[in-house]
């Protein structure tokens, strides 16, 4: 999880990820943050996620986008 | 523009074909706004050998979204119509210098970098300005005609969102609009909407004559307070790199670099 958020807020580092729980339903993160996310995900944890597939329910929380790379990783 | 009406989930199969881990693309449709253009029949996609590329239409040009695994293979779409694409980035000092390559030996030029700065209020900033400049709601077509004058004049056409009078009429009428005005004449628009509970400045202009005498920033003030009073703290907005009288002001509002950046490359 720490990574994640390292992550995260390399990305958008005005964001407290710690915190926020609607960052899509707020219009926290736009659509350059989100494909900006899955890339780095892809790099740093290796799995995969096609943007066909988005939800952006998994995109709300970091807690949340951790759980879809847990998923992925299964 | 190619003839064929485009689907979203053609335009969705080709990203998720050409779109690899190594492509350099500005990509960042997502379906929710795959759907949106695609729906208004503003939408093609000119697909190479290994390049892909989706075309928007625009008010006045043709918007470029570009996935590029072969850099050397052309940009296989010839138009007198203007195009226009941006570069997304992260970092001021991070464009990617081969995406730029690419575009300036199809004969784009560089146009325009714009970044993104956010502020966060918990209450209210106070703001002590020049107390002959008021800031309210617009309300009349007159006042719909003078910000979307304004817009017309001081933005540029092909990088920023043009909009037309038909628009703003709308805007004017959901109360999306403020005009400044100095000793009661119209000098100032900003236009504004929310995004969930992040509220953003669309577009903001003061007319040159009266610039440097607080009209700018009392309406960012008076943007800040209307969103303020109705429990939004967060606040974003792009601005142009070059404006530096508009960053050094947002700046004293509190706004800071989000990372993130564009630069506009056009070919007209």
């Amino acid at each position: 999880m720490e990574k994640l958020l390292k992550l995260l807020s390399e990305i958008r580092p005005d964001v407290d990820f710690t915190a926020e729980t609607e960052l899509i339903d707020d219009g926290i993160l736009d659509s350059m943050d989100v494909v900006s996310i899955i890339s780095e995900i892809d790099d740093v944890f290796d799995v995969q996620i096609r943007i066909t597939e988005l939800d952006p329910e998994n995109f709300n929380s970091a807690e949340a986008i951790w759980n879809l790379i847990q998923k992925l990783k299964k | 523009m190619p003839s064929r009406r485009t689907e979203a989930h053609e335009v969705q199969a080709a990203i998720a074909a050409y779109k690899t881990r190594d492509s350099i693309s500005n990509c960042f449709l997502l379906p929710a706004e795959i759907e949106r253009i695609c729906d208004v029949d503003a939408c093609r996609i000119v697909a190479g050998v290994r390049n892909l590329f989706i075309l928007e239409r625009k008010e006045s040009c043709t918007r470029i979204h570009y996935i590029i695994n072969d850099s050397e293979e052309r940009f296989p779409f010839e138009t007198n119509l203007p195009l226009m694409l941006e570069i997304l980035y992260r970092g001021k000092d991070n464009c990617p210098a081969n995406a730029i390559d690419y575009w300036l030996r199809e004969g784009f030029h560089e146009n325009l970098i714009r970044d993104n700065l956010t502020a966060s209020y918990t209450s209210i900033p106070t703001f002590t300005g020049n107390n002959q400049i008021s800031v309210g709601t617009a309300l009349s077509p007159e006042d719909a005609e003078f910000a979307h004058s304004l817009f017309d004049n001081l933005f540029d056409p092909y990088s920023s969102d043009r909009m037309t009078l038909a628009q703003v009429r709308e805007l004017t009428d959901n109360g999306q609009i403020l005009i400044a005005r100095l000793n009661g004449n119209p000098v100032g628009a900003l236009h504004h909407y929310l995004i969930g509970k992040c509220a953003w400045i669309g577009h903001v202009g003061v007319d040159g004559d009266a610039r440097g005498k607080g009209a700018g920033a009392a309406l960012v003030a008076d943007f800040i307070k209307h969103y303020n009073t109705q429990g939004i703290s967060r606040f974003s907005l792009w601005v142009q790199a070059q404006n530096t009288p508009a960053c050094a002001m947002y700046n004293r509002f509190g706004f800071r670099y989000a990372g993130k950046s564009t630069l506009s490359l056009i070919k007209i």
